[in-house]
Protein backbone atom coordinates (compact mmCIF):
# COMPACT_ATOMS: atom_id res chain seq x y z
CA UNK A 1 0.00 0.00 0.00
CA UNK A 2 2.79 2.34 0.99
CA UNK A 3 4.73 1.37 -2.11
CA UNK A 4 1.76 2.21 -4.28
CA UNK A 5 1.67 5.66 -2.78
CA UNK A 6 5.43 6.02 -3.20
CA UNK A 7 4.98 5.02 -6.83
CA UNK A 8 2.51 7.89 -7.08
CA UNK A 9 5.28 10.14 -5.73
CA UNK A 10 3.76 10.66 -2.30
CA UNK A 11 6.51 12.21 -0.15
CA UNK A 12 4.75 11.41 3.12
CA UNK A 13 4.54 7.75 2.28
CA UNK A 14 8.21 7.81 1.36
CA UNK A 15 9.05 9.42 4.65
CA UNK A 16 7.15 6.68 6.45
CA UNK A 17 9.12 4.06 4.55
CA UNK A 18 12.38 5.79 5.48
CA UNK A 19 11.51 5.84 9.15
CA UNK A 20 10.55 2.18 9.03
CA UNK A 21 13.42 0.77 7.00
CA UNK A 22 16.32 3.20 6.64
CA UNK A 23 17.76 2.12 10.01
CA UNK A 24 18.27 -1.39 8.65
CA UNK A 25 20.24 -0.15 5.63
CA UNK A 26 22.22 2.15 7.89
CA UNK A 27 23.10 -0.67 10.31
CA UNK A 28 24.28 -2.88 7.49
CA UNK A 29 26.33 -0.03 6.06
CA UNK A 30 27.90 0.85 9.38
CA UNK A 31 28.86 -2.70 10.25
CA UNK A 32 30.12 -3.49 6.79
CA UNK A 33 32.01 -0.25 6.18
CA UNK A 34 32.86 0.88 9.70
CA UNK A 35 32.25 4.51 8.85
CA UNK A 36 29.24 6.55 9.93
CA UNK A 37 29.26 8.89 6.95
CA UNK A 38 29.53 6.11 4.43
CA UNK A 39 26.84 4.17 6.27
CA UNK A 40 24.46 7.10 5.91
CA UNK A 41 25.39 7.39 2.25
CA UNK A 42 24.56 3.75 1.75
CA UNK A 43 21.23 4.15 3.53
CA UNK A 44 20.38 7.23 1.48
CA UNK A 45 21.33 5.58 -1.77
CA UNK A 46 19.26 2.51 -0.95
CA UNK A 47 16.21 4.61 -0.13
CA UNK A 48 16.58 6.62 -3.32
CA UNK A 49 16.74 3.42 -5.33
CA UNK A 50 13.53 2.38 -3.65
CA UNK A 51 11.98 5.70 -4.70
CA UNK A 52 13.09 5.17 -8.30
CA UNK A 53 11.99 1.56 -8.50
CA UNK A 54 8.64 2.11 -6.80
CA UNK A 55 6.84 2.24 -10.15
CA UNK A 56 8.02 -1.27 -11.02
CA UNK A 57 7.31 -2.68 -7.58
CA UNK A 58 5.30 -5.91 -7.58
CA UNK A 59 3.42 -6.80 -4.42
CA UNK A 60 3.64 -10.31 -3.04
CA UNK A 61 7.43 -10.52 -3.02
CA UNK A 62 9.77 -10.78 -0.09
CA UNK A 63 8.94 -7.27 1.08
CA UNK A 64 10.63 -3.93 1.35
CA UNK A 65 12.90 -5.00 4.23
CA UNK A 66 14.39 -7.94 2.31
CA UNK A 67 14.78 -5.77 -0.79
CA UNK A 68 16.63 -3.13 1.22
CA UNK A 69 18.86 -5.79 2.80
CA UNK A 70 19.90 -6.91 -0.66
CA UNK A 71 20.43 -3.41 -2.02
CA UNK A 72 22.35 -2.18 1.03
CA UNK A 73 24.60 -5.26 1.10
CA UNK A 74 25.42 -4.94 -2.57
CA UNK A 75 26.10 -1.21 -2.21
CA UNK A 76 28.48 -1.96 0.67
CA UNK A 77 30.27 -4.70 -1.28
CA UNK A 78 30.64 -2.27 -4.20
CA UNK A 79 32.11 0.39 -1.97
CA UNK A 80 34.49 -2.10 -0.35
CA UNK A 81 35.61 -3.24 -3.78
CA UNK A 82 36.19 0.33 -4.90
CA UNK A 83 37.92 1.19 -1.65
CA UNK A 84 40.33 -1.72 -2.09
CA UNK A 85 41.48 -0.32 -5.45
CA UNK A 86 41.46 3.36 -4.57
CA UNK A 87 42.77 3.50 -0.98
CA UNK A 88 44.93 1.53 1.38
CA UNK A 89 43.66 3.18 4.54
CA UNK A 90 43.24 1.12 7.66
CA UNK A 91 39.97 0.87 9.49
CA UNK A 92 39.26 4.33 10.87
CA UNK A 93 39.89 4.62 14.53
CA UNK A 94 36.88 5.50 16.54
CA UNK A 95 37.27 8.77 18.30
CA UNK A 96 36.21 8.70 21.87
CA UNK A 97 33.62 11.45 22.14
CA UNK A 98 31.96 10.33 25.32
CA UNK A 99 32.56 11.26 28.94
CA UNK A 100 35.30 9.24 30.59
CA UNK A 101 33.07 6.91 32.52
CA UNK A 102 34.42 3.41 33.14
CA UNK A 103 31.39 1.64 31.67
CA UNK A 104 31.50 3.81 28.64
CA UNK A 105 35.22 3.13 28.28
CA UNK A 106 34.64 -0.58 28.49
CA UNK A 107 31.83 -0.39 25.96
CA UNK A 108 33.98 1.65 23.60
CA UNK A 109 36.87 -0.75 23.98
CA UNK A 110 34.62 -3.68 23.24
CA UNK A 111 33.11 -1.89 20.25
CA UNK A 112 36.55 -1.10 18.87
CA UNK A 113 37.62 -4.71 19.28
CA UNK A 114 34.44 -5.92 17.63
CA UNK A 115 34.85 -3.42 14.85
CA UNK A 116 38.45 -4.49 14.28
CA UNK A 117 37.48 -8.16 14.31
CA UNK A 118 34.59 -7.66 11.89
CA UNK A 119 36.51 -5.34 9.63
CA UNK A 120 39.37 -7.83 9.47
CA UNK A 121 37.09 -10.35 7.80
CA UNK A 122 36.99 -10.62 4.02
CA UNK A 123 34.08 -8.70 2.49
CA UNK A 124 31.71 -11.58 1.87
CA UNK A 125 32.42 -13.24 5.22
CA UNK A 126 31.69 -9.89 6.86
CA UNK A 127 28.44 -9.62 4.95
CA UNK A 128 27.50 -13.14 6.04
CA UNK A 129 28.06 -12.28 9.70
CA UNK A 130 26.23 -8.93 9.45
CA UNK A 131 23.21 -10.43 7.73
CA UNK A 132 22.78 -13.54 9.83
CA UNK A 133 23.90 -12.30 13.24
CA UNK A 134 22.85 -8.67 13.30
CA UNK A 135 19.95 -8.59 10.83
CA UNK A 136 18.53 -12.01 11.76
CA UNK A 137 18.36 -13.15 8.18
CA UNK A 138 17.98 -16.87 7.64
CA UNK A 139 20.86 -18.64 5.97
CA UNK A 140 18.72 -19.11 2.87
CA UNK A 141 17.77 -15.43 2.64
CA UNK A 142 21.37 -14.33 3.22
CA UNK A 143 22.57 -16.80 0.59
CA UNK A 144 20.09 -15.32 -1.87
CA UNK A 145 21.23 -11.80 -1.09
CA UNK A 146 24.86 -12.75 -1.73
CA UNK A 147 24.01 -14.81 -4.80
CA UNK A 148 25.26 -18.09 -3.35
CA UNK A 149 23.74 -21.49 -2.92
CA UNK A 150 22.99 -22.55 0.63
CA UNK A 151 25.94 -24.92 0.95
CA UNK A 152 28.42 -22.32 -0.22
CA UNK A 153 26.90 -19.77 2.12
CA UNK A 154 27.09 -22.10 5.13
CA UNK A 155 30.72 -22.78 4.33
CA UNK A 156 31.34 -19.04 4.10
CA UNK A 157 29.63 -18.44 7.42
CA UNK A 158 31.62 -21.19 9.10
CA UNK A 159 34.87 -19.71 7.88
CA UNK A 160 33.79 -16.27 9.11
CA UNK A 161 33.05 -17.61 12.59
CA UNK A 162 36.34 -19.48 12.72
CA UNK A 163 38.22 -16.34 11.74
CA UNK A 164 36.41 -14.33 14.40
CA UNK A 165 37.16 -16.95 17.06
CA UNK A 166 40.80 -16.99 16.08
CA UNK A 167 41.04 -13.26 16.82
CA UNK A 168 39.44 -13.47 20.24
CA UNK A 169 42.64 -13.90 22.27
CA UNK A 170 42.81 -10.43 23.88
CA UNK A 171 39.04 -10.34 24.40
CA UNK A 172 39.19 -13.60 26.37
CA UNK A 173 42.14 -12.27 28.32
CA UNK A 174 40.21 -9.09 29.09
CA UNK A 175 37.23 -11.08 30.27
CA UNK A 176 39.47 -13.30 32.35
CA UNK A 177 41.10 -10.21 33.89
CA UNK A 178 37.74 -8.64 34.59
CA UNK A 179 36.50 -11.80 36.24
CA UNK A 180 39.63 -12.07 38.39
CA UNK B 1 21.10 -10.97 18.07
CA UNK B 2 22.63 -13.78 20.15
CA UNK B 3 22.83 -17.41 19.26
CA UNK B 4 23.24 -20.03 22.01
CA UNK B 5 25.14 -22.33 19.67
CA UNK B 6 27.91 -19.78 19.39
CA UNK B 7 30.82 -19.10 21.64
CA UNK B 8 29.66 -16.73 24.50
CA UNK B 9 32.84 -14.71 24.17
CA UNK B 10 32.20 -14.33 20.47
CA UNK B 11 28.64 -13.31 21.20
CA UNK B 12 29.88 -10.76 23.68
CA UNK B 13 32.28 -9.37 21.13
CA UNK B 14 29.73 -9.18 18.34
CA UNK B 15 27.09 -7.68 20.61
CA UNK B 16 29.54 -4.97 21.42
CA UNK B 17 29.40 -3.66 17.88
CA UNK B 18 26.58 -1.23 18.49
CA UNK B 19 25.46 1.16 15.77
CA UNK B 20 25.15 4.89 16.35
CA UNK B 21 21.74 6.33 15.47
CA UNK B 22 21.04 7.95 12.13
CA UNK B 23 21.37 11.71 12.04
CA UNK B 24 18.05 13.39 12.95
CA UNK B 25 17.58 15.09 9.61
CA UNK B 26 18.29 11.98 7.60
CA UNK B 27 14.70 11.44 6.51
CA UNK B 28 14.32 15.09 5.48
CA UNK B 29 17.48 14.95 3.43
CA UNK B 30 16.47 11.78 1.64
CA UNK B 31 12.95 13.01 0.92
CA UNK B 32 14.32 16.30 -0.37
CA UNK B 33 16.81 14.48 -2.58
CA UNK B 34 14.11 12.18 -3.91
CA UNK B 35 11.57 14.87 -4.68
CA UNK B 36 14.10 17.19 -6.30
CA UNK B 37 15.64 14.41 -8.34
CA UNK B 38 14.82 14.70 -12.06
CA UNK B 39 12.39 12.15 -13.32
CA UNK B 40 14.10 9.28 -15.11
CA UNK B 41 13.52 9.30 -18.84
CA UNK B 42 10.96 6.82 -20.05
CA UNK B 43 12.51 3.76 -21.60
CA UNK B 44 12.67 4.21 -25.35
CA UNK B 45 10.28 2.02 -27.28
CA UNK B 46 12.08 0.09 -29.95
CA UNK B 47 10.57 0.45 -33.40
CA UNK B 48 10.09 -3.28 -33.79
CA UNK B 49 8.61 -4.07 -30.43
CA UNK B 50 5.06 -4.78 -29.47
CA UNK B 51 2.31 -4.35 -32.02
CA UNK B 52 4.62 -3.33 -34.86
CA UNK B 53 6.71 -6.47 -34.49
CA UNK B 54 3.58 -8.61 -34.51
CA UNK B 55 2.34 -6.79 -37.61
CA UNK B 56 5.63 -7.38 -39.47
CA UNK B 57 5.66 -11.04 -38.45
CA UNK B 58 2.08 -11.41 -39.62
CA UNK B 59 2.95 -9.86 -42.98
CA UNK B 60 5.78 -12.30 -43.47
CA UNK B 61 3.62 -15.28 -42.60
CA UNK B 62 0.93 -14.18 -45.04
CA UNK B 63 3.45 -13.59 -47.85
CA UNK B 64 5.02 -16.99 -47.20
CA UNK B 65 1.70 -18.82 -47.24
CA UNK B 66 0.58 -17.09 -50.45
CA UNK B 67 3.90 -17.83 -52.17
CA UNK B 68 3.78 -21.49 -51.12
CA UNK B 69 0.20 -21.78 -52.34
CA UNK B 70 1.01 -20.27 -55.72
CA UNK B 71 4.02 -22.51 -56.16
CA UNK B 72 2.15 -25.69 -55.29
CA UNK B 73 -0.81 -24.74 -57.48
CA UNK B 74 1.52 -24.05 -60.39
CA UNK B 75 3.29 -27.36 -59.85
CA UNK B 76 0.01 -29.24 -59.77
CA UNK B 77 -1.25 -27.50 -62.90
CA UNK B 78 1.90 -28.35 -64.86
CA UNK B 79 1.64 -31.99 -63.73
CA UNK B 80 4.99 -31.96 -61.99
CA UNK B 81 3.57 -34.42 -59.49
CA UNK B 82 2.84 -36.90 -62.25
CA UNK B 83 -0.57 -38.22 -63.10
CA UNK B 84 -2.20 -36.61 -60.09
CA UNK B 85 -2.46 -33.37 -62.00
CA UNK B 86 -5.64 -31.53 -61.13
CA UNK B 87 -7.55 -28.86 -62.92
CA UNK B 88 -6.80 -25.69 -61.02
CA UNK B 89 -9.47 -23.06 -61.67
CA UNK B 90 -7.38 -19.93 -62.23
CA UNK B 91 -3.78 -21.07 -62.29
CA UNK B 92 -4.36 -23.93 -64.73
CA UNK B 93 -5.59 -21.88 -67.72
CA UNK B 94 -2.93 -19.27 -67.07
CA UNK B 95 -0.13 -21.82 -67.15
CA UNK B 96 -1.65 -23.73 -70.05
CA UNK B 97 -1.15 -20.67 -72.25
CA UNK B 98 2.58 -20.81 -71.61
CA UNK B 99 3.33 -24.49 -71.01
CA UNK B 100 1.22 -27.21 -72.65
CA UNK B 101 0.07 -30.06 -70.43
CA UNK B 102 2.15 -33.20 -70.20
CA UNK B 103 -0.23 -35.40 -72.22
CA UNK B 104 -0.47 -32.70 -74.86
CA UNK B 105 3.33 -32.62 -75.12
CA UNK B 106 3.40 -36.40 -75.46
CA UNK B 107 0.70 -36.29 -78.10
CA UNK B 108 2.58 -33.62 -80.02
CA UNK B 109 5.75 -35.69 -79.95
CA UNK B 110 3.89 -38.80 -81.10
CA UNK B 111 2.17 -36.91 -83.90
CA UNK B 112 5.46 -35.54 -85.20
CA UNK B 113 6.30 -37.58 -88.37
CA UNK B 114 9.68 -39.22 -88.34
CA UNK B 115 11.73 -38.80 -91.50
CA UNK B 116 11.91 -41.96 -93.52
CA UNK B 117 15.11 -42.41 -95.51
CA UNK B 118 13.51 -44.70 -98.08
CA UNK B 119 10.95 -42.11 -99.07
CA UNK B 120 13.53 -39.38 -99.46
CA UNK B 121 15.49 -41.33 -102.03
CA UNK B 122 12.38 -42.53 -103.86
CA UNK B 123 11.61 -41.60 -107.41
CA UNK B 124 8.99 -39.01 -106.32
CA UNK B 125 11.28 -37.14 -103.94
CA UNK B 126 11.84 -33.47 -104.54
CA UNK B 127 15.14 -31.79 -105.32
CA UNK B 128 16.01 -31.03 -101.72
CA UNK B 129 15.86 -34.70 -100.85
CA UNK B 130 18.18 -35.57 -103.69
CA UNK B 131 21.13 -33.93 -101.90
CA UNK B 132 23.48 -36.68 -100.73
CA UNK B 133 23.85 -37.00 -96.92
CA UNK B 134 27.17 -35.91 -95.46
CA UNK B 135 29.52 -38.79 -94.75
CA UNK B 136 29.99 -39.65 -91.06
CA UNK B 137 33.00 -38.11 -89.38
CA UNK B 138 34.34 -41.49 -88.23
CA UNK B 139 33.95 -44.41 -90.56
CA UNK B 140 32.85 -47.78 -89.11
CA UNK B 141 36.02 -49.35 -90.45
CA UNK B 142 38.13 -46.93 -88.47
CA UNK B 143 36.08 -47.65 -85.37
CA UNK B 144 36.68 -51.34 -85.89
CA UNK B 145 40.41 -50.81 -86.19
CA UNK B 146 40.52 -48.75 -83.07
CA UNK B 147 38.60 -51.38 -81.17
CA UNK B 148 41.09 -53.99 -82.32
CA UNK B 149 43.96 -51.83 -81.10
CA UNK B 150 42.27 -51.44 -77.76
CA UNK B 151 41.95 -55.21 -77.53
CA UNK B 152 45.64 -55.48 -78.27
CA UNK B 153 46.47 -53.12 -75.41
CA UNK B 154 44.25 -55.01 -73.01
CA UNK B 155 45.80 -58.28 -74.04
CA UNK B 156 49.27 -56.81 -73.54
CA UNK B 157 48.33 -55.65 -70.06
CA UNK B 158 46.93 -59.02 -69.07
CA UNK B 159 50.00 -60.78 -70.39
CA UNK B 160 52.17 -58.35 -68.43
CA UNK B 161 50.29 -59.05 -65.26
CA UNK B 162 50.70 -62.77 -65.69
CA UNK B 163 54.38 -62.31 -66.44
CA UNK B 164 54.87 -60.11 -63.36
CA UNK B 165 53.20 -62.65 -61.17
CA UNK B 166 55.32 -65.45 -62.58
CA UNK B 167 58.45 -63.31 -62.09
CA UNK B 168 57.55 -62.61 -58.49
CA UNK B 169 57.02 -66.26 -57.79
CA UNK B 170 60.28 -67.10 -59.48
CA UNK B 171 62.10 -64.47 -57.42
CA UNK B 172 60.66 -65.94 -54.28
CA UNK B 173 61.77 -69.39 -55.33
CA UNK B 174 58.24 -70.73 -55.75
CA UNK B 175 57.20 -73.07 -58.56
CA UNK B 176 55.16 -71.55 -61.39
CA UNK B 177 51.45 -71.57 -60.65
CA UNK B 178 48.68 -72.17 -63.12
CA UNK B 179 46.25 -69.30 -63.58
CA UNK B 180 43.45 -69.39 -61.08
CA UNK B 181 40.16 -69.95 -62.75
CA UNK B 182 38.25 -67.57 -60.52
CA UNK B 183 40.72 -64.73 -61.04
CA UNK B 184 40.81 -65.20 -64.79
CA UNK B 185 37.04 -65.33 -64.89
CA UNK B 186 36.77 -62.13 -62.88
CA UNK B 187 39.20 -60.30 -65.15
CA UNK B 188 37.53 -61.51 -68.30
CA UNK B 189 34.08 -60.70 -67.01
CA UNK B 190 35.01 -57.03 -66.92
CA UNK B 191 35.81 -57.11 -70.63
CA UNK B 192 32.87 -56.66 -73.02
CA UNK B 193 31.71 -60.04 -74.35
CA UNK B 194 32.28 -58.97 -77.92
CA UNK B 195 36.00 -58.48 -77.25
CA UNK B 196 36.53 -61.33 -74.85
CA UNK B 197 37.40 -64.16 -77.24
CA UNK B 198 39.74 -61.98 -79.28
CA UNK B 199 41.56 -60.76 -76.16
CA UNK B 200 41.99 -64.26 -74.81
CA UNK B 201 43.39 -65.37 -78.13
CA UNK B 202 45.78 -62.43 -78.22
CA UNK B 203 46.98 -63.00 -74.66
CA UNK B 204 47.75 -66.55 -75.53
CA UNK B 205 49.74 -65.51 -78.56
CA UNK B 206 51.74 -62.91 -76.67
CA UNK B 207 52.64 -65.35 -73.96
CA UNK B 208 53.67 -67.91 -76.48
CA UNK B 209 55.88 -65.39 -78.21
CA UNK B 210 57.51 -64.33 -74.96
CA UNK B 211 58.13 -67.83 -73.81
CA UNK B 212 59.56 -68.73 -77.19
CA UNK B 213 61.96 -65.81 -77.04
CA UNK B 214 62.87 -65.96 -73.32
CA UNK B 215 62.93 -69.65 -72.56
CA UNK B 216 62.97 -71.22 -75.96
CA UNK B 217 60.01 -73.37 -75.15
CA UNK B 218 56.30 -72.94 -75.43
CA UNK B 219 53.94 -73.62 -72.65
CA UNK B 220 50.36 -72.74 -73.37
CA UNK B 221 48.76 -74.87 -70.76
CA UNK B 222 48.26 -72.29 -67.99
CA UNK B 223 45.74 -70.02 -69.72
CA UNK B 224 43.69 -72.80 -71.23
CA UNK B 225 41.58 -73.67 -68.16
CA UNK B 226 40.54 -70.05 -67.62
CA UNK B 227 39.63 -69.63 -71.22
CA UNK B 228 37.66 -72.82 -71.15
CA UNK B 229 35.91 -71.75 -67.99
CA UNK B 230 34.90 -68.40 -69.39
CA UNK B 231 33.77 -69.84 -72.64
CA UNK B 232 31.83 -72.48 -70.76
CA UNK B 233 30.16 -69.75 -68.69
CA UNK B 234 29.21 -67.54 -71.59
CA UNK B 235 28.75 -70.15 -74.24
CA UNK B 236 31.30 -68.75 -76.65
CA UNK B 237 34.16 -70.50 -78.37
CA UNK B 238 37.31 -69.40 -76.55
CA UNK B 239 39.79 -69.12 -79.30
CA UNK B 240 37.52 -68.03 -82.11
CA UNK B 241 37.54 -64.37 -83.01
CA UNK B 242 34.33 -62.52 -82.35
CA UNK B 243 31.87 -61.96 -85.16
CA UNK B 244 32.34 -58.24 -84.75
CA UNK B 245 36.05 -58.56 -85.37
CA UNK B 246 35.39 -60.66 -88.40
CA UNK B 247 32.93 -58.15 -89.75
CA UNK B 248 35.29 -55.20 -89.19
CA UNK B 249 38.18 -57.07 -90.72
CA UNK B 250 36.14 -58.01 -93.71
CA UNK B 251 34.61 -54.55 -93.99
CA UNK B 252 37.98 -52.72 -93.98
CA UNK B 253 38.99 -51.75 -97.46
CA UNK B 254 42.53 -52.56 -98.54
CA UNK B 255 43.35 -48.89 -98.93
CA UNK B 256 42.29 -48.03 -95.37
CA UNK B 257 43.99 -51.11 -94.00
CA UNK B 258 47.15 -50.00 -95.72
CA UNK B 259 46.80 -46.56 -94.10
CA UNK B 260 46.13 -47.80 -90.60
CA UNK B 261 48.49 -50.77 -90.55
CA UNK B 262 51.78 -48.82 -90.25
CA UNK B 263 50.34 -46.60 -87.56
CA UNK B 264 49.15 -49.59 -85.59
CA UNK B 265 52.44 -51.40 -86.03
CA UNK B 266 54.32 -48.34 -84.82
CA UNK B 267 52.14 -48.01 -81.74
CA UNK B 268 52.52 -51.67 -80.91
CA UNK B 269 56.26 -51.44 -81.36
CA UNK B 270 56.42 -48.50 -78.96
CA UNK B 271 54.24 -50.24 -76.46
CA UNK B 272 56.34 -53.36 -76.52
CA UNK B 273 59.54 -51.34 -76.20
CA UNK B 274 58.03 -49.63 -73.18
CA UNK B 275 57.04 -52.93 -71.61
CA UNK B 276 60.48 -54.33 -72.27
CA UNK B 277 62.06 -51.31 -70.63
CA UNK B 278 59.82 -51.71 -67.60
CA UNK B 279 60.66 -55.37 -67.37
CA UNK B 280 64.38 -54.61 -67.45
CA UNK B 281 63.98 -52.02 -64.75
CA UNK B 282 62.14 -54.49 -62.58
CA UNK B 283 64.86 -57.05 -63.05
CA UNK B 284 67.54 -54.52 -62.20
CA UNK B 285 65.64 -53.53 -59.08
CA UNK B 286 65.27 -57.15 -58.08
CA UNK B 287 68.97 -57.78 -58.60
CA UNK B 288 69.78 -54.74 -56.52
CA UNK B 289 67.50 -55.98 -53.75
CA UNK B 290 69.08 -59.43 -53.85
CA UNK B 291 72.56 -57.92 -53.61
Amino acid sequence: MLMARVAARDADAFRALIEAHAGKAHRIGWRMLGDAVEAEDVAQEAMLKLWEQAGKWQAGGAGVGAWLNRVATNLCLDRLRRRRFSSDQDVPERVDETPLADAQMDADWMRDRAMLAVQALPDRQRAAIVLTYYEDCSNLAAAEILGLNIKAFESLLLRARQALKAGLGDVRAAFAGGAA
Amino acid sequence: MSDPRRDPTLNELLDGLTVPPLSPDFADRVVAAATHRPQPLPTPVLSRSGKRARWIRGHRVVIGVVALGLMSAGAAATAIFGDVAQTIPVIGPLIARVVPAKHERKAALAAKPKPKPDESVGPGADEAASIAPAPPLVSPERVGMRREMRREFVAERIADRLQQRADRREALGLPPRPVRRAEARAVLRRIPPADRAAIVQRVREIRQERRATALGQADTADLAPATDAVSATHGEPAGAPSPETQSTDSAATPREAAEIQPERAEQLRRLRALRELQRKRRELRRQRLQQ
